[in-house]
């Protein structure tokens, strides 16, 4: 059950960054040094997180994150 | 609970003038490369803005729209009892440029004139005012002026602020009368959220210094202004719009006894279209009924909801529609409104 919520994350994670197909990422990347990685990019983490997960994510929280785990769990944490 | 109900009091025409001077965000590259331009347009889908040029100000704006609005709906000039200017950028700390207009409009001295100073949720506050006034016995016609200059808030060398905002004037006459039907509103704070959007200094908390107009590189992208320039964490402000705006809609909905079909047209303050189009979804409105003119001015704050009622049907009389009106920002405050629009005239827009 967690590696299909794992594997579902890393999927919508992906859309809402508009990521490349081929541009394959794991649990452990810090998303913050991702190229398309910006204050808009974040918007749209936002928007993911609220829509598929009913979660806010606030600045101050999204600070302290930096692997796409990290904000895995920081969602899970949450629901 | 801050929820609010008129009977026979209503709007009876709008108008809205816009600087000439357009600013196109894809050429909006002095400071910035055309590729970042670009992306910021795709994602908050504003094409262009207006800016004033320097000597004009948002009560200038707003004095064009309530000429015109005067002149065309011929109305007494002496039977305006009372006006309102809501503007974040008035003409002076003192006095109050709703009392200059009251003198530049030529109304009467027994006119009642002051500001109202809040932001983005502001057209939906002043609405609130003036139908408490129009309520009055005495008070014959209420003029509620609403402008604003952002385009001079915040710095041109914060990419997360500098291709967002635009200028604007509207001009909304309120009257009494049987016919004008039922209006209800619902408005709340947070002042928690009061770093959200913000100029720190250049009021009296952090008086204007040499210091605060010093410019300073803010962040880890290189966004430089200074502390007299607005900033907004716009990625919290969109949260705080999710938390906020659907669940207050809602609410004023059910109180008010309003199914979501009994509304012709949903007006939301103007943000960005990334934040719209995801409300106007989160909702469940239909895309057709919830106008959008931010392509074309920006965000102008407490101006985009009237602004937006213009773009709309310049040029229309309204018979009998129901309108919602939903603006949140800036505080945080937000306020929205079911109108019921009748026999409401809505002027083309005015350039100046």
């Amino acid at each position: 059950m967690n590696e299909i919520n794992q594997k579902q994350f890393l999927k919508n994670f992906k859309e809402a960054l508009e990521l490349e197909i081929e541009n394959e990422i794991q649990l452990v990347d810090n998303f913050k040094k991702f190229n398309e990685w910006d204050s808009l990019a974040q918007l749209s983490l936002v928007a993911m997180i609220d829509e598929e997960y009913k979660v806010e994510l606030k600045s101050e929280d999204l600070d302290k994150l930096n692997t796409v785990e990290e904000l895995y769990l920081f969602v899970m944490s949450k629901l | 609970m801050a929820f609010l109900k008129f009977e026979s009091v209503g709007i009876k025409g709008l108008a809205a003038c816009v600087p000439a001077n357009k600013v196109i965000n894809r050429n909006y590259t002095e400071i910035f490369s055309a590729d970042e331009a670009e992306l910021i347009v795709e994602k908050t889908g504003i094409e262009e803005r207006r800016f004033a040029l320097p000597g004009t100000t948002a009560s200038d704006l707003c004095f064009e729209a309530a000429n015109n609005l005067l002149d065309e709906l011929k109305v007494d000039r002496s039977e305006i009892d009372a006006l309102l200017f809501v503007s974040q950028t008035a003409d002076y700390r003192m006095p109050a440029s709703a009392i200059i207009l009251q003198d530049r409009l030529k109304l009467s001295k027994n006119t009642l004139a002051f500001d109202i100073n809040i932001g983005c949720s502001g057209y939906v506050y002043g609405l609130s005012v003036a139908f408490m006034y129009a309520q009055q016995e005495h008070i014959r016609k209420v003029l509620l002026l609403v402008g604003e200059t952002r385009s001079r808030v915040y710095s041109p060398k914060d990419r997360t602020t500098a291709f967002l905002f635009g200028d604007g004037g509207t001009a909304t006459l309120i009257e009494k009368n049987k016919g004008l039907g039922v209006s209800n509103f619902l408005m709340g704070s947070d002042g928690s959220r009061q770093n959200l959007i913000k100029i720190d200094a250049g009021g009296y908390r952090n008086p204007s210094s040499f210091d605060t107009l010093k410019e300073k590189i803010t962040d880890v992208y290189g966004n430089i202004r200074s502390a007299e320039h607005g900033y907004m964490k716009g990625s919290d402000v969109f949260s705080f719009v999710l938390r906020e705006i659907p669940g207050n809609i809602k609410t004023l909905l059910r109180r008010a006894e309003y199914d979501w079909e009994d509304l012709d047209k949903f007006f939301f303050h103007q943000a960005n279209k990334f934040m719209n189009d995801y409300l106007v979804k989160k909702l469940g409105v239909k895309v057709e009924k919830a106008p959008q003119s931010l392509q074309k001015y920006g965000n102008t704050s407490s101006v985009s909801i009237p602004l937006n009622v213009v773009d709309h049907y310049g040029g229309q009389r309204i018979e009998n529609e129901a309108w919602l009106f939903s603006g949140f920002g800036v505080g945080m405050s937000w306020a929205s409104a079911i109108i019921q629009a009748r026999d409401i005239k809505v002027l083309p827009i005015i350039e100046v």
